[in-house]
């Protein structure tokens, strides 16, 4: 059933940002780790989106319009290097001394975080709309 | 004006009508009958229908809460959104019942 207008876009980027936001606390959690299965410092690991089609209004012939949600198409990493830190002591410092640390910066995670909070507070704020609409549509009853 | 109505009208007044006669006399007579039967039928049963639907959206969305609270999925959001959807549902169903409920009351205040 279809009652909330709105809901079906709305629910897929709720998942959307979820995801996310999964993406930036394991990087945030991996920001000093120095050793992954690979054997090198962590990636930084970024979320694309991809729109993709729920369902086509109308007769659904070629020229109709298209409701279109939002779904996470891959999570790739970050190529930049990050930084290399100069400290013999560390169990993965190599020859020269030099540890290489990962390419996550603390800054643009954060910024990342609110981005993604405020875009999943957005999408919650289309559900409520949503089902107030429908809400004061029962309302006509009364 | 008053001929057509007069012969309905009698039975209704009829000392001696039964409850099943009342039944008979208050629904319309001759070849029309059938049809209101089966229309008041139809209605009954879609009406069952849409109470079955409500139902399927109280049973999906007890299912969702159950998964998330049991671990087998995060989507927390579509819990809620079923959640939602099903209340609308049992609302929209409620305001179906009044709207009847007003109309056979209507019914019975109509003066004979």
């Amino acid at each position: 059933m279809d009652f909330i207008p709105g809901i079906e876009a709305a629910s897929g980027g709720l998942q959307a940002q979820r995801t996310r936001l999964d993406v930036i606390a394991q990087n945030i959690a991996n920001a000093q780790t120095t050793r992954g299965a690979d054997g090198r410092a962590y990636t930084r690991q970024v979320v694309s989106f991809e729109s993709e089609l729920i369902k086509r209004m109308g007769d659904g012939a070629g020229g109709s319009p298209a409701l279109r949600g939002v779904h996470v198409s891959r999570v790739t990493g970050d190529p930049q290097q990050g930084p290399r830190v100069h400290n013999p002591g560390h169990p993965d410092a190599d020859a020269d001394g030099y540890v290489q640390m990962p390419n996550v910066n603390m800054a643009m995670e954060m910024v990342d975080l609110i981005s993604a909070t405020r875009a999943y507070e957005a999408n919650l704020a289309v559900v409520k709309s949503g089902r107030e609409m429908a809400t004061r549509t029962l309302d006509i009853g009364r | 004006m008053i001929s057509p109505i007069g012969p309905s009208i009698t039975p209704l007044v009829s000392p001696t009508l039964t409850p099943a006669r009342l039944d008979r006399a208050t629904r319309p007579a001759g070849p029309d009958q059938a049809g209101a039967l089966g229309g008041a039928h139809q209605f009954g049963s879609m009406f069952t229908k849409l109470v079955d639907e409500v139902d399927s959206t109280r049973q999906a969305a007890a299912a969702a809460t159950q998964n998330v609270m049991l671990g087998k999925s995060d989507q927390l959001h579509n819990a809620m959104i079923s959640l939602q959807e099903s209340s609308l549902a049992l609302g929209l169903m409620v305001e179906v019942r009044n709207k009847l409920v007003e109309s056979y009351q209507e019914l019975m205040r109509m003066p004979v």
